[in-house]
């Protein structure tokens, strides 16, 4: 099968065949339709990430199960799924509190390499998915059944930038109606952080962003006004569109620790600054503990939108098919494999939203 | 293998040899019974006042040791010490599993399936849950079985199967009854009095036993109440609570007595928001509410099912806490008997006066 495969940080992608091993016990093996680029992807690809090549990165994908290894129950040969890199064992601590997306054991590699090249030489697979491939396998825990009449397109969105912007304001944040929000970064994570504030009452939500363009799509998802980043009178203005308080919640989709410093300062008392977007992880953040302790401001994580994969997927779904949840809208670009160091390029500019590879 | 076996409701039990229980099979273990503590539940199915089919064999607190294991079991080992209770561990895949609320797992029903035959080859009826532990070995789904210390006493481990759980998650895992908040718990039985030593280690104050024994109220004391009530010398106890309540009424009222009246009792002695736990078992039809009662004091009525308690992680959890000295369970214990003098043992617990009474198998 063809994949595309890092060799080297900063160096295109090479397409090339290579071998898939068969799904081992609880795997289950996948034909991909789709895989979108996230920025997690360009971050993997420049060395912003823990990890070295050779690698085969995308964890966004949406496709056809093709085989299942044993004992795996949920899904059959033919179904149309969706695949994340939420891997959860249903036994652990995490698991067992209903909190899978926190699973002990979500990063650990498959026993054996599962894709090697032609050389034999085995390769990662980014989010243990690997989806710039023809075909993946994962656990059967990464796995979630689509309806037959569900575009994969939009439905490989899920799998990781829905969920994390959506799933970091509804399920991580819990954020209540009438409380003030503001998202930092209006692109494939943030809009969805704006749409999951619109549905769960949220007023107002800022979008802030430095492109005029997003921040008017910010306001097609739900926004109900606007701040350009670069603007220097930027803090006054959330705090007039606030009350006079700084928000309730700041979700900061941005991997940028400028951002993350900007979002605490448009953090009201007792408000919650949301870390969201993953930044080079090199980088260190500093503040003072006294722009915390006389406000109470609460600085959290949020990871993968702490999604219950295989709860909350299905809602999603049902949301978008009832009108509820744009998820059309978010894909600004569609190329073949062959063309991926193109796609890669515009989503490291930032312009679109989500770019993806369509194999079929 | 000896088991005591209900073959008519309000007879005693029957003492007999030659029965026999099923392998072990996919996902299954076979348990050599040690200690079975005798719950309040035991007595409902035995007396009858909930229906079931005879024979019968009752018992599920239970503790022992593995002695084989079926295909596919990863829980435990042979020669392992385990608790086996009413409340499942989870498949870890169905909807309530995911949600962490595995106590809720849909394949629970099917744990019910018995697995004891008597010398006659009739099939015995599981009685008040899926664990069959008046019998010297029972065969059970993993997901009953927790593997506990080997230092752990099993005459004090078997307890923590319902009766801790049942009381002490209620208060903890069902209400999550914050610190500061006022707590009623009616019934210091063998449940009620880990609702208060529930309540005493989440911080609640005050914490009000209401019995009708003195001695009884005396215990609850010592596992943490700072108020008691008893009904039988209190002519008003609603109003008691009141006053002990900075004369609001609780903010939870936990009923560990399976009676209907109790259930009545306790929403009185809630006040505005309180929240009412229905923990014991009771028979009968809650009447005499209107909706005025709920809608102007925004009153909650909930009740929890074997302290929703999250098997794998609270079982060992409250294991910890006893070996740390933070949970009384030695005091929880009347009596220990041999299978023999079970029925001895059924009515010391009918007239109230223990707490927990032990049948010991070794």
């Amino acid at each position: 099968m063809k994949a595309a495969v890092c060799y080297e940080f900063n160096k295109p992608v090479v397409v090339e065949d290579v071998e898939l091993a068969e799904p081992g016990k609880g795997d289950v093996k996948i034909r991909v339709a789709v895989t979108a680029i996230c920025h997690s992807d360009i971050h993997d690809w420049k060395g912003e990430m823990p990890g070295a090549p050779l690698f085969i990165g995308g964890h966004e994908t949406a496709g056809y199960v093709e085989k299942i290894g044993a004992n795996v129950t949920s899904v059959k040969v033919g179904d149309p799924v969706v695949v994340s890199l939420l891997a959860h064992c249903g036994k652990c601590y995490y698991c067992v509190t209903g909190l899978p997306h926190l699973c002990e054991h979500r990063f650990d590699p498959p026993k054996e390499p599962r894709v090697k090249n032609k050389k034999g030489q085995p390769l990662g697979l980014k989010g243990n998915v690997g989806g710039f491939a023809e075909y993946v396998i994962v656990d059967e825990s990464q796995v979630v059944s689509l309806p037959k009449d569900m575009p994969l397109d939009s439905a490989s969105l899920l799998a990781c930038g829905v969920i994390t912007g959506f799933g970091g304001v509804v399920f991580r944040a819990k954020v209540r109606p009438f409380q003030s929000v503001v998202v930092m970064g209006a692109g494939g994570v943030g809009i969805n952080s704006i749409q999951g504030a619109a549905y769960v009452g949220a007023y107002p939500i800022i979008a802030v962003d430095v492109l005029e363009n997003k921040l008017k799509m910010a306001m097609d998802f739900g926004a109900t006004h606007m701040v350009n980043a670069k603007n220097a009178k930027a803090n006054e203005e959330i705090l007039k569109l606030t009350s006079g308080r700084g928000a309730d919640y700041v979700f900061v989709t941005v991997g940028s620790v400028g951002a993350i410093k900007q979002g605490m300062s448009f953090t009201g008392q007792r408000g919650t600054t949301v870390l969201i977007g993953l930044p080079n992880y090199r980088d260190q953040l500093s503040f003072s503990p006294l722009e915390m302790i006389p406000s109470e401001k609460n600085l959290i994580g949020g990871f993968m939108g702490a999604t219950n994969l295989k709860i909350d997927i299905p809602n999603l779904v049902t949301m978008y098919q009832s009108g509820k949840l744009k998820l059309d809208e978010l894909v600004t670009g569609r190329f073949p494999l062959s063309k991926i160091n193109e796609a890669m390029a515009l989503t490291e500019k930032g312009e679109g939203l989500r770019n993806v590879i369509m194999f079929e | 293998m000896k088991a005591a076996i209900c073959y008519e409701v309000n007879k005693p039990l029957v003492v007999e040899d030659g029965v026999t229980v099923a392998d072990p099979g996919k996902r299954e273990v076979k348990v050599k019974v040690a200690a079975t503590a005798v719950c309040h539940s035991d007595l409902h199915f035995i007396t009858g006042e909930i229906p079931s089919q005879l024979p019968g064999l009752a018992g599920h607190e239970t503790a022992g040791h593995v002695v084989e294991v079926g295909e596919g079991v990863t829980k435990c080992q042979v020669g392992d010490p385990v608790v086996i209770g009413t409340v499942t561990s989870g498949c870890g895949h169905c909807y309530y599993c995911t949600i962490g609320k595995p106590h809720y797992c849909i394949e629970r029903g099917a744990y019910m399936k018995p697995k004891h035959k008597n010398k006659k080859g009739q099939y015995l009826t599981l009685m008040a849950g899926p664990v069959g532990g008046f019998v010297e070995y029972t065969t059970v789904p993993q997901e009953l079985v927790t593997k506990i210390p080997k230092d752990m006493p099993l005459d004090r481990a078997c307890l923590i199967a319902c009766g801790v759980t049942s009381g002490f998650g209620a208060v903890v895992n069902r209400a999550k009854v914050p610190a500061m908040s006022s707590v009623v718990v009616i019934g210091t039985g063998g449940v009620g009095l880990n609702s208060i030593q529930g309540a005493a280690f989440s911080g609640a104050y005050p914490i009000i036993a209401v019995d009708i024994l003195d001695s009884k109220l005396e215990t609850a004391k010592k596992f943490g109440a700072t108020h008691t009530v008893n009904l039988k010398k209190e002519k008003d106890p609603v109003k008691a609570v009141t006053e002990m309540t900075s004369g609001r009424g609780a903010d939870y009222a936990f009923v560990t007595v399976g009676r209907v009246e109790s259930i009545r009792q306790g929403f009185d002695m809630t006040g505005v928001m309180g929240m009412t736990v229905i923990v014991g078992l009771a028979q009968g039809t809650l009447a005499s509410f209107t909706p005025f009662d709920f809608i102007f004091t925004e009153k909650m009525m909930t009740a929890a099912g074997g302290g929703s308690i999250r098997s794998s992680i609270d079982i060992p959890f409250l294991i910890s806490l006893y070996q740390a000295g933070k949970l009384k369970l030695d005091e929880l214990i009347s009596g220990h008997y041999p299978l023999s003098r079970i029925n001895e043992a059924i009515e010391s617990l009918k007239k109230g006066e223990a707490l927990r009474n032990i049948i010991m198998f070794e």
